[in-house]
């Protein structure tokens, strides 16, 4: 019941119609039931229902990603552990059967972007974008606070290196907040669903086939055009995808 | 025979030392060349005849103009047709700084107490002239001064400059072999000058090789070499055992080795050799001693692959040659008791990475691995040594039990051929024991005994059996709006709080502006009692109403036109505000008629009734609602 009050509360937080919160827990316990006597197939359906009714858990795309994992689905495995991971970018979990699937892909792809770049694309992605929220207004408190004992009590007026220091965070914090909004906004990424799909030098089945990449290879998307992606490879090389043959993260 | 041959040649030795005793000293100076250019070496030789005893080195004057360097000195003893003759030689080497025609003042020479000297000699120096203001002149067709010259005045030569006579080698002994055999590089030094070895100043780049340094010998074995007619000491000063890594083409850079070179004779001891040198602390420690980097040549090794046929299963990649023994320290034990075996790996080679022969599946045992321990030695060119591994075996089951052979394997590059050796299988007899499995106490505390955890298989890792959203993402969820509410809040008050200080700020400079800013405020506080007084029954109080609402609208108009009590008049109060509201706003009248009537009620003391204090308290309202709007 406790848990019931939790999540219908988080529910709540998060936006979800209260009412549906106990039917989600509901349908959440039913898959995992269903996954445990080995119905992989309909813990799938169970746990696809809960993302169409707006559920967003890194539990869900977890376990849908075992789901899918479990019945040699690679491609929707993997990206529903990449959704996973970007709600619970730390989950162990996650990060484990995540490295172990991609261990799985046929292919690979020299990653041939500069270390900075890797490093940052990595810290980023380390902090979901509340985290580093609550991260800038954890700073952001902390220097209105100070601002406040000096204006209104006169308390610390002489504390000018801390509030220093602290508007130096604050503006670390804030930047990285920004610069995660804009990831989040900017880098779309996409993973591949299809055994083989074909990367072409247009948007269109006549144009000609550039490169083919395996099932669970992840691509970054730089643009769509009607039922088209243009998708670029870590090595650099880019090119147009069909729509259905990835599953946007 | 033999005894004989030495009896006559100690007769004749005598004989002659008797008849060299006798003979006349002669001291003698002399140069290879009396035509040199600039920086080209000359040797110049003091040749003494007829000494006896020990003969000091001769000092050299400073001879300006040039760099000097002793190189040793020679003794020739000769008896020929009964004459015997002794003859001692020093040598120098002379180098020209400057062009000019130069005489070399004659060298003093003692010899039991006697002076002789050697005749003055001509050189002519030819080459670039250095410019007069930065070199010393040179004095042509004159004796150079013998008064002693700092040598940081001469120019010494280039520390990295060639130079043929002192320089380094480096040299492998083997440039073809295979992966981790040994490559020996040795370093020599070659050098005719009293030369002191000093270390390196730049270490070897030997990436691609595991390194085993020879330890430097107190004697490093000099030897006297001639190399392009020219007399050199050579020794060598450094020895490197290299063991390449993997199959490739290495290129090695030596590094710089740092010398100093002795400019100055030193006194010889009675028991000098040919060419006697400072090598490691043989010079005095206060001679002048300039320093020289020697770059050897780099050099290049090539390892190529371990031949594919023969190669044993057991092979691990040791090469060189080795013999193993193996041993245990029980033949019989109970169930659950431990027996170590030990073997050992000895002979030549890379013997820090030699491996631990492989263990074979074996039932009825538990098996840890024990202690390994390295001896090196250094024999010669040869690095060799030692390794010592120390398996446990603990039986489980009961009867006779053996600890099969195990297998070494490695490359022999003499023969070029794959050896392997074999332990013998030591039979075991196990009594029964109702003894659980126990480590001995000593065992157990090292963690090398402990066996290591082993992932028998991958998959993915189980479902949650939660949703994330109770925990952690709550949690942040929760964080996140307080904090965002927190820092809303904190934001306006901060911003009205500077607002204020500003505002504070811009009054405490400008009080005409200040008081009309809170006459309002102040008004605002004395309409409070006003509304009181003019409600009120009370006699005194109904009394006191125009007296306040006077004050009240006189502090107010006041702090509006920021005049002081002296300043204010009716009159000037009426022209103030019929400039602001004009001369037809109904309101003057009211104003000049309200401030007539405070007059007279202040004098005659008379009171209002309600309904005049409320029309007065009116139009105090709208005297100041006007003026706020104006």
């Amino acid at each position: 019941m406790k848990r019931l009050v939790w999540f219908s509360f988080a529910c709540f937080l998060l936006g979800i119609p209260l009412a549906s919160a106990k039917d989600s827990l509901s349908v959440f316990q039913k898959a995992n039931a269903a996954y445990r006597g080995g119905d992989y197939a309909q813990a799938a359906s169970l746990y696809e229902s809960l993302l169409k009714e707006g559920v967003r858990d890194t539990s869900v795309d977890y376990n849908l990603g075992n789901a899918y994992f479990k019945q040699n689905r690679l491609g929707l495995a993997l990206l529903h552990y990449e959704k996973a991971k970007r709600l619970g970018p730390r989950d162990p979990d996650v990060r484990f059967n995540l490295n172990y699937a991609r261990g799985l892909v046929e292919y690979r792809i020299e990653d041939k972007r500069n270390g900075y770049s890797k490093a940052w694309e990595s810290l980023l992605k380390f902090f979901t974008f509340q985290e580093v929220g609550v991260l800038t207004l954890f700073f952001g408190l902390f220097l209105w606070s100070s601002w406040i004992l000096t204006l209104y009590l006169r308390i610390g007026s002489g504390g000018e290196g801390v509030r220093k220091v602290l508007m130096v965070l604050s503006l670390f914090a804030l930047s990285l907040w920004i610069l995660k909004g804009l990831h989040v906004q900017t880098a779309r990424e996409a993973v591949i669903l299809k055994s083989e799909a074909a990367v072409r030098y247009g948007p269109s089945h006549k144009d000609q086939v550039a490169l083919k990449l395996a099932e669970g290879m992840k691509v970054r998307i730089q643009k769509q055009s009607e039922d088209w992606y243009r998708v670029s490879l870590p090595n650099g090389e880019t090119g147009w995808m069909f729509q259905e043959d990835l599953g946007v993260i | 025979m033999r005894k004989v041959n030495i009896a006559l040649l100690g007769i004749l030795f005598l004989a002659g030392t008797c008849v060299g005793w006798a003979a006349e000293v002669q001291v003698a100076g002399s140069i290879d060349k009396t035509q040199v250019q600039v920086d080209e070496e000359l040797s110049f030789t003091i040749r003494i005849l007829g000494a006896t005893g020990n003969v000091p080195a001769p000092h050299l004057p400073a001879y300006q103009g040039f760099e000097s360097f002793y190189t040793g000195r020679t003794s020739q003893f000769t008896f020929v047709n009964g004459r015997s003759s002794a003859t001692v030689e020093f040598n120098y080497v002379l180098v020209p700084k400057v062009a000019g025609r130069f005489t070399l003042t004659p060298v003093e020479v003692w010899i039991e107490g006697k002076r002789y000297q050697t005749q003055p000699l001509e050189i002519e120096v030819s080459g670039p002239q250095l410019q007069p203001a930065s070199a010393p002149k040179p004095l042509p067709s004159r004796l150079v001064s013998q008064a002693p010259t700092p040598t940081a005045q001469a120019p010494g030569p280039p520390l990295t400059a060639p130079d043929d006579n002192v320089f380094m080698k480096a040299t492998v002994d083997k440039q073809i072999v295979f992966p981790n055999e040994q490559v020996l590089l040795t370093y020599t030094l070659y050098t005719r000058y009293d030369t002191r070895y000093e270390g390196f100043e730049e270490e070897p780049t030997v990436s691609g090789f595991w390194i085993e340094d020879f330890p430097l010998e107190r004697d490093l074995g000099r030897e006297t070499v001639t190399l392009n007619g020219k007399r050199y000491v050579k020794a060598d000063v450094r020895k490197v055992a290299l063991f390449p890594t993997s199959v490739a083409e290495y290129t090695i850079q030596p590094g710089v080795i740092k010398v100093s070179v002795r400019q100055e004779p030193k006194n010889s001891g009675p028991f000098d050799d040919f060419f006697d040198d400072s090598f490691f602390s043989g010079a005095s420690f206060f001679s002048r001693r300039i320093e020289k980097l020697l770059k050897p040549d780099p050099l290049t090794v090539t390892v190529r692959p371990f031949p594919e046929t023969g190669k044993p299963k057991s092979f691990n990649g040791a090469v060189g040659q080795f013999r193993l023994s193996a041993s245990v320290d029980k033949g019989e034990v109970k169930q659950n008791e431990p027996v170590t075996l030990k073997l050992v790996l000895e002979g030549e080679g890379n013997i820090e990475t030699l491996a631990k022969p492989p263990l074979p599946e074996l039932t009825g045992f538990k098996i840890y691995e024990g202690d390994s321990s390295n001896e090196l030695f250094k024999q010669g060119a040869n690095i060799g040594g030692r390794k010592t591994f120390e398996i446990i075996f603990i039986p489980t089951d009961a009867g006779d039990m053996s600890i099969p052979p195990l297998e070494f394997s490695f490359f022999d590059p003499k023969r070029q051929t794959y050896q392997t050796l074999r332990s013998q299988a030591f039979p075991l007899k196990v009594t029964p024991s109702n003894e659980p499995l126990r480590l001995p106490a000593e065992l157990a505390e090292k963690e090398v005994f402990k066996k290591e955890v082993r992932l028998e298989s991958k998959d993915i890792r189980y479902i949650h059996e939660e949703l994330t959203s109770e925990s952690w993402a709550r949690k942040v969820s929760l964080a996140f709006q307080g904090l965002l509410l927190a820092n809303l809040a904190g934001m306006g008050f901060v911003g009205f709080g500077l607002f204020q200080r500003r505002q504070e700020q811009i009054l405490s400079r400008d009080s005409a502006l200040k008081r009309k800013k809170v006459a309002r405020t102040l008004a605002g506080k004395r309409m409070k009692t006003l509304k009181q007084l003019a409600q009120s029954q009370k006699p005194e109080e109904a009394e006191q109403f125009v007296g306040e609402a006077e004050k009240l609208l006189t502090e107010y108009l006041s702090n509006k036109f920021n005049l002081s009590g002296y300043q204010f008049t009716t009159r000037w109060v009426e022209d103030k505000l019929s400039e602001v509201w004009g001369e037809d706003e109904p309101l003057l009248k009211q104003v000049r008629e309200f401030y007539d009537l405070a007059g007279m009620t202040r004098y005659g003391r008379g009171m209002l009734p309600v309904e005049e204090r409320g029309r007065l308290l009116d139009l105090i309202g709208s005297v100041i609602h006007r003026m706020e709007k104006s």
